[in-house]
């Protein structure tokens, strides 16, 4: 029946009608309602499987993610001062390996797997974004669910930090961050200013929409897979997916709390060359903090550190945490001939758990205080294409478009005590490197790219892609993706859920 | 003391007048035809007349296009004889009646009232991409001092034909639609292109007040371009925008709002001399030349007559499917001044190009590009037509253009759709405030 669905579903693509003369969009009630939309088929299959995970594999392949897109955008007043469109991205996928192979399908537990297949996470999951947007003289209203961008920098995220991501399906390397974010219902607001320096005013209100930062699912693709050979494989997976049903459980009750409103500001300008931006956000973190003695008590419960049936009817809670930065972008001509991009955010209260030292190697353990902690980053991004003669020949004189960039930040007052995902005890600081080269070949037909980070609390990836697209609607793409790690297990690191992902992903669309 | 000022009154202040006048009276009494005269004189046009019997309504092919060989660039001859490289079974174009295309009212008056006092500035200065040597720069341009209309009604050196060229402005707003795909000639494949455009003129204005000169203009803007793409599919919501300074020592101003990321990014300078979205042309290319004159060293070669497109009328566009090159254009025989330019950034892509600049209109017919090795690379024809302005303006405008790579046989034979010249525009409109609005 499943493998019925899949194959229906690829028939579907390949007989779209390829060849014909069509448009890239749907244009209909003359012009007011324009649809656009995509078809894609997105394959992982991994290079290797370590041997305590093969038993939740049948194959190499790790995923086969079908998703349809529709755009519809309708303009419902077009006069000369006011405009009113209702602009909207719906989205609708299916998961089909933990279908096909039956041993994924095993590995995950029904209620995660019914939510990783489709898109059930929460109930308008399926609405990417749906807004109403207003624009009346200088003023601009949009009333809805959106996805928004602030910051100039790629492949790590400073300060844009107003939607959460999904990270159960792709990875910041291989999709852009747009495509991983996770729409919010708020209220945003610009006012075209007319003072000098073509100054923008934009605010933000989220009234009471705090979404989880989704991270993947145990044994799914790119959820945890790799076991400490010194815990029994199911015991890490049942504690894996134990804080994720928590997580998602006790977070607030999403639009039914105004207590966990968010709001945030941003100033745009342009002063001598220089695009900048000021921003503020007053926002609820996307991840949880623990209550210590609950969760001390699950985790003495799950790993047999002692006897307790106590439970609770919550073991986190989600605090605010607020962000000031900005952003900047400047051609500078003269001696980088590029553009350089950078942005500063220093984050004020964060609440971090404390590791108990005096539980030796335990992490599970937690001292009974929360602390709060600031923290300073900033990302500085350049911009230049490359002219390399000999490669000229090749690829119809097109440069070699560079992008180099530094990301660095610093927790104030640190201490080794502090839980953090993704970072070593000692790492006060931690750095990244980025760089990514791209070019296009054969009248841009064919694009490739290669992107490669580097950071220092000890994990990194490579990514290579081509994306042939040979005329309006059908795309090609193939990848791979490769990671490196050095840093000790740690069961919501990224460099634990990526090792031993290293993979190869195809795609194939039909956008019209 | 009193008599002497009186001697002023009564003598040298009239004789200076008089003098002042008289010396403006040769442009300022001059009629619009005798400011930009046709490119024939009577004994020419007999010529042009007797040999038009023959051809006019004749369509030209590769049976019959040696025949009128050397009237067309070389290079046009060449794809014309070999229609099955760019995807046609036959490559052809009309011939058409010689018509004068007078400049409209509005150019000529703002040409007799400001080029009198045009001149160049005897400085050089660096800017960021390189020299502007004395001698080329207008005086007064980087303020908007300089007025509107030709600076150089009686062009003589190449720099001059190309500040003319440069003072196009198509009734000061324009709107169309770039309307037209990218062709594989090789493999028939086509990836299709239709994107609004609207530009406006920030100085060099005749034909929309305030002339000539939007005020206040602090950023010093010459001109701006806002551009939506509709197609291809894959860039579908991407917004550009870009902003040319009258001062060649601020760089241009170039934002893209890319909806896939939902940022603007600025663009390098550098970036200009990259191919758009696969098609044979480049941000500097459009349909002639599209950045500051003084950016390239300019050489004319010659007045030439040719058979060049002038007054096109889309409809008359046709190919079929995989053709990379227009067939259907209506030509005339008119005359050009060919141009040579070169970039003065000695890693720019081109090693040089001619324009084929039309020597009543300005507008680029033709242009042939070379590549960094020397060899004939891209070539451009493009279509000009005559429009009227809402105001009731005569506009000359490019009708559609095609650019074709000829090493790799490639083209892209665009017509520009729904042109409406002179309608309302805001200055908010060429704004990153306005660009980041409208991406969502």
């Amino acid at each position: 029946m499943w493998l019925a669905r899949v194959l229906a579903f690829i028939l579907f693509i390949v007989a779209l009608p390829w060849g014909k003369e069509a448009k890239a969009y749907v244009s209909l009630m003359d012009g007011r309602l324009m649809l656009k939309g995509s078809i894609d088929t997105f394959w992982i299959v991994r290079t290797h499987i370590p041997g305590q995970e093969t038993q939740w594999h049948n194959s190499n392949v790790g995923m086969m993610l079908n998703t349809i897109r529709v755009e519809p955008m309708f303009t419902v007043v077009n006069q000369d001062d006011l405009t009113i469109n209702i602009q909207s991205i719906f989205r609708y996928y299916f998961e089909a390996m933990t279908v096909l192979d039956r041993q994924m399908h095993e590995a995950l537990p029904a209620g995660n797997r019914n939510q990783y297949e489709y898109p059930r996470y929460r109930h308008d999951d399926p609405v990417n974004e749906l807004f109403v947007d207003v624009v009346k003289g200088p003023w601009n209203f949009r009333l809805g669910k959106q996805i928004i961008t602030w910051g100039e920098t790629e492949l790590k995220r400073t300060t844009d930090v107003i939607n959460p991501m999904d990270l159960r399906y792709s990875f910041p390397g291989i999709s852009p961050f747009e495509d991983l974010k996770i729409g919010l219902w708020m209220l945003r607001t610009f006012y075209k200013s007319e003072l000098p320096g073509e100054l923008l005013f934009e605010t933000i209100f989220i009234p009471g929409d705090h979404q989880l930062m989704r991270i993947p699912v145990s044994g799914s693709n790119w959820g945890s897979g790799l076991f400490n050979e010194d815990m029994p494989s199911s015991v890490a997976n049942h504690w894996v997916t134990w804080l994720q049903d928590n997580w998602k459980h006790d977070a607030p009750k999403r639009l039914r709390s105004l207590r966990y409103y968010q709001w945030g500001m941003r100033l745009r300008g342009y002063t001598k060359g220089v695009d900048w931006t000021l921003q503020y956000f007053d926002s609820v973190d996307f991840i949880g903090t623990a209550i210590p003695d609950r969760l001390n008590n699950a985790a003495t419960r799950f790993f047999g550190f002692g006897k307790t049936d106590r439970r609770f009817d919550r073991y986190f809670t989600y605090e605010r945490t607020r962000y000031v930065g900005g952003s900047f972008q400047y051609a500078e001509e003269r001696w980088v001939k590029g553009i350089l991009r950078g942005e500063v955010s220093y984050q004020i209260g964060k609440h971090y758990n404390l590791w108990d030292p005096k539980a030796g190697d335990i992490d599970q353990v937690l001292q009974d205080k929360v602390v709060q902690r600031d923290a300073v980053g900033y990302g500085i991004a350049i911009d230049r294409p490359i002219l390399w003669p000999w490669l000229m020949k090749y690829n119809d004189a097109r440069k070699i478009d560079l992008t180099f960039q530094v990301f660095q930040d610093w927790i104030l007052r640190h201490q080794r005590e502090l839980v953090i995902s993704g970072r070593g005890k000692g790492d006060r600081n931690t750095t990244s490197l980025t760089i990514q080269l791209m070019t296009y070949w054969f009248k841009q037909e064919l694009t490739t790219v290669w992107k490669s980070l580097y950071d220092t609390s000890g994990y990194g990836y490579n990514v290579l892609s081509a994306v042939y697209a040979p005329g309006d609607h059908w795309r090609y793409e193939a990848g791979s993706m490769f990671f490196y790690s050095y840093t000790s297990w740690h069961p919501s690191s990224r460099e634990f859920n990526s090792l031993d992902k290293d993979c190869f992903y195809f795609r194939l669309k039909y956008e019209w | 003391m009193k008599c002497l000022l009186k001697r002023f009154v009564y003598c040298a202040l009239p004789l200076s007048l008089a003098v002042f006048f008289l010396s403006a009276l040769p442009v300022l009494s001059q009629t619009t035809e005798e400011v930009f005269p046709p490119c024939f004189n009577e004994s020419e046009l007999a010529k042009v007349r007797e040999w038009e019997k023959t051809w006019v309504g004749k369509k030209v092919n590769a049976a019959n296009v040696d025949q009128v060989k050397n009237l067309l660039p070389d290079t046009l001859v060449t794809m014309m004889k070999e229609p099955a490289r760019w995807g046609a079974k036959e490559l052809w174009f009309e011939i058409v009646p010689y018509q004068f295309v007078p400049q409209s009212k509005t150019v000529a008056e703002a040409t007799k009232k400001y080029s009198p006092n045009i001149k160049f500035s005897p400085n050089g200065f660096k800017t960021p991409w390189g020299e502007v040597y004395p001698n080329e720069f207008l005086e007064g341009y980087e303020k908007g001092e300089t007025g509107a209309g030709f600076p150089f009604p009686k062009a003589k050196t190449g720099l001059e034909m190309a500040w003319n060229y440069d003072s196009l402005n198509y009734g000061d707003h324009w709107f169309r639609y770039i309307d037209g795909p990218s062709v594989n000639a090789r493999t028939g494949g086509e990836r299709k292109a239709y994107q609004p455009q609207w530009v406006i003129m920030f100085s060099g204005r005749t034909d929309m007040p305030p002339t000539p000169m939007i005020q206040p203009n602090k950023r010093g803007i010459r001109q701006a371009l806002y551009m939506e793409i509709l197609e291809p599919a894959d860039m579908y919501g991407t917004h550009h925008l870009d902003v040319f300074h009258m001062d060649p020592r601020k760089e241009n101003d170039a934002y893209i709002w890319i909806a896939m990321y939902r940022r603007v990014r600025k663009l390098t300078t550098t970036a200009r001399g990259d191919t758009i979205d696969g098609t044979d042309e480049n941000y500097d290319d459009h349909t002639g030349y599209y950045n500051h004159v003084n950016r390239n060293t300019w050489k004319y070669l010659e007045t030439k007559e040719v058979i060049g497109s002038r007054h096109m009328v889309k409809e008359n566009f046709t190919r079929q499917k995989g053709q990379a090159f227009w067939s259907g254009q209506l030509r005339e025989r008119c005359k050009v001044y060919l141009l040579e330019f070169v970039n003065k950034d000695k890693e720019y892509v081109y090693s040089k190009s001619i324009m084929y600049l039309d020597t009543e209109t300005y507008q680029c017919l033709y242009k042939e590009i070379w590549d960094r090795q020397g060899k004939l690379w891209r070539f451009l024809d493009s279509q000009i037509g005559v429009y009227k302005s809402v105001q009731g303006n005569q506009v000359i405008a490019p009708v559609g253009y095609n650019y074709v790579d000829v090493q790799r046989l490639h083209g892209g034979p665009n017509a520009f759709g729904s042109p409406k010249f002179g309608g309302e525009m805001k200055p908010d409109m060429f704004t990153l405030q306005h660009l980041q609005r409208v991406g969502y």
